[in-house]
């Protein structure tokens, strides 16, 4: 039975990729195949999680999704005629200021300061949060690499350098504090 | 009016971070991305490395006994003796091993055949190489395991700006152009492959992240949470241990215990045995049983020495910390839906190494069309990139024909690679074909030496046969194109 309906899921999918496709292409603005397309998803989705239930199904259903479009795309392949690169030559842009100044700013701002801001929102969620000793845990920890990511991309992604490592090592002092008033 | 200016000001500022994670993890990733796509199916490398190991196809609880017994009287002897784990046959790895450890971390691991009789362990040392440098790169833990966190880290971070700074995605959604300028073909397969498998993407980085820094966010969060009692964190996840009693005491009678488990869910597969402070009065029996169903894969049951069941740890039913935690290396690793997903997780995991390589051939080719090329790093990362495939097939080739231990050839020939690559023109192409060669001699060298020949050992063998023969046929194409538009200059 769960073959069956994994080979109905998978035709949902390769169907709603169609129809997305199709909405993608046309320019006149017609919703129609658009929502064909998330209906096929949703159709899709609940055959995998009849299939396999809601913890494996939903992976499933994600990862199905991916290889299918992705199959879709490779028939779409556009090929075209090899170009040999342009032969430039631009001079050497001016090197920044203080570079490696900036450089170890970043590195400082984006590693330690970054990791230290993420674990501090992770322990006072770890400390705080009403839930089980357990549940408690593991969130915080799936939360430090996300926050850690997301903060060192702040950083690096700031013109000013000591703004964000400020303000995260701010966060990181706050939270720790609290976290420390809150475990006593 | 300035909205657009700022949005680009702002994607632009995205987009040079998203290349600042590039170039200061890209190989790193890179090499943990191509470990874990082939780590997927490291048991079925198992078991083409080493089908001479006796094939267990399942225990039942008279032979888990038995074994349980035997593998404690083999740790005795060689006082490796605290506790001691059973893995029992599963169907994607019909082996039955077993390890022994000290309370000081020594440790000693056998192989059982069919009747339970103890064994000299058949070592897969390529596959353990593999598996080890996926987890912790060579580096002696917890470092290594942080480190590998910490690039798993880098990957959710470049993930991020990645998806924030792409300004096409709806426009290019559907578009792979291939062939015409190199920069464009690289940026439309990165970009595809980076947007479509997106959440295989982040489940992968996050779990693979968390896993690698588990020790020290667990310590961290203990420190405050708990108050710096690690061990009651750690029971928060794995549950409370035992008592210790080093009192004396007869060994578990597994049989009971295995067939107190097939009363309570008939049909149960039970996985592995683990004992622990075993021939004591405070021993512990924990049991991993097969959880059909459920993404964790399978549920810890556990019992006392006298056979008195305490319980089930909750990966199943549990809390959903708990449950959350059973699903993270079932999640990075693809084991839950048999070898169809763990094919898919292969092919999304080599996606992702394509994503890395293609990330930084994208950035050297913008500073090529910017006028500022930089022939020797688009050589060492050609380098990177072909090296890497290739020096973990030269390591295998090693270990298969003359058992040369595979981490010293797989650093001799990465580094001699790195170091020969700035200064040899075309090196993309030699790899190219040096891998393909690789490729052809490992599958041919495993069939005409390894016995007795196995299915998985075929479909492998004849897999590689036909990576290497796709290779060699995408080459000739390539050349003769190339012909083609050299002719068509000259004429």
């Amino acid at each position: 039975m769960s073959g069956l309906l994994s080979i109905l899921a998978i035709c949902c999918s390769a169907g709603a990729i169609l129809l997305l496709w199709t909405a993608w292409r046309r320019r006149d603005g017609q919703r129609a195949p658009f929502v064909a397309s998330l209906s096929a998803w949703a159709a899709a989705l609940a055959l995998w999680l009849a299939a396999f239930g809601a913890e494996i199904g939903i992976p499933l259903a994600l990862e199905c999704a991916a290889i299918v479009a992705f199959v879709f795309i490779l028939t779409r392949i556009e090929f075209r005629e090899a170009r040999a690169p342009r032969e430039r030559y631009a001079p050497p842009p001016a090197p920044p200021r203080h570079r490696r100044m900036r450089g170890t700013m970043r590195g400082i701002g984006a590693g330690p300061i970054a990791f230290a801001a993420s674990t501090g929102i992770g322990v006072l969620f770890a400390t705080a949060a009403p839930l089980t000793d357990a549940t408690r845990l593991i969130l915080a920890g799936l939360l430090v690499p996300s926050l850690w990511g997301t903060a060192m991309i702040w950083v690096l992604a700031s013109r000013r350098v000591l703004l964000p490592s400020a303000g995260l090592l701010g966060i990181a002092i706050a939270t720790i504090g609290t976290s420390i008033l809150v475990a006593r | 009016m300035n909205a657009p200016v700022q949005v680009r000001g702002a994607t632009r500022l995205l987009l040079d971070s998203h290349s600042l994670v590039g170039i200061v993890f890209g190989a790193l990733i890179y090499l943990i991305c191509l470990s874990g796509a082939l780590a997927v199916v490291a048991d079925e490398f198992e078991l083409w490395e080493r089908p001479d190991a006796p094939m267990v196809m399942r225990a039942d609880p008279a032979l888990l006994a038995r074994a349980a017994t035997n593998v404690y009287a083999a740790a005795k002897a060689a006082k490796i003796d605290h506790a001691v784990f059973l893995s029992a046959a599963t169907p994607e790895l019909p082996r039955m091993t077993a390890l022994s450890v000290d309370e000081k971390g020594a440790y000693r691991e056998w192989n059982l055949d069919a009747a339970g009789n103890v064994m000299p362990r058949a070592t897969a040392a390529w596959t353990s190489f593999l598996r080890v440098h996926h987890r912790t790169l060579h580096v002696p833990n917890p470092f290594g395991g942080w480190i590998v966190g910490l690039i798993g880290t880098a990957l959710l971070a470049s993930l991020f700006s990645g998806l924030l700074a792409h300004r096409r995605i709806i426009k290019d959604a559907f578009r792979l152009r291939w062939g015409g300028s190199k920069r464009l073909a690289n940026a439309d397969l990165h970009n595809r492959i980076g947007v479509w498998a997106l959440p295989f993407h982040f489940i992968v980085a996050l779990t693979g992240s968390l896993l690698g820094l588990a020790g020290l966010i667990i310590l961290i969060l203990a420190m405050v949470a708990f108050k710096g009692d690690t061990g009651r964190a750690i029971a928060a996840i794995t549950g409370a241990p035992g008592i210790e009693d080093a009192r004396p005491a007869p060994l578990p009678d597994v049989t009971a215990i295995a067939r107190d488990v097939e009363r309570r869910q008939p049909g149960a597969r039970i996985e592995s045995v683990q004992l622990e402070d075993i021939a004591t009065r405070g021993q512990g029996v924990h049991l991993l049983v097969a959880a059909p169903g459920h993404l964790t894969r399978a549920e810890v049951w556990n019992y006392t020495g006298a056979g008195r069941f305490t319980g089930r740890l909750g990966l199943t039913d549990g809390n959903p910390g708990i449950r959350i935690y059973g699903m993270l290396v079932p999640l990075h690793f693809g084991t839950y839906g048999g070898i169809v997903l763990k094919i898919v997780y292969l092919v999304l995991g080599i996606g992702m190494a394509v994503l890395v390589a293609t990330g930084a051939q994208i950035l050297l080719a913008r500073r090529r069309d910017q006028g500022r090329a930089s022939p020797k790093w688009e050589r060492v990362w050609d380098g990177v990139v072909w090296g890497q495939p290739l020096a973990l097939l030269v390591a295998a080739i090693g270990v298969l024909a003359a058992s040369v231990p595979p981490l010293p050839s797989y650093w001799l020939v990465t580094l001699a690679i790195l170091a020969a690559s700035p200064f040899v023109a075309g090196i993309r192409a030699h790899l190219r074909l040096a891998t393909v060669i690789g490729c052809g001699a490992l599958g041919a060298l495993h069939l005409a030496l390894a016995r007795p020949i196995s299915s998985v050992g075929l479909v492998i063998d004849l897999a590689l046969l036909a990576v290497a023969a796709l290779f060699l046929l995408l080459g000739r194409k390539r050349t003769a194109k190339r012909a083609k538009n050299i002719g068509r200059v000259v004429a």
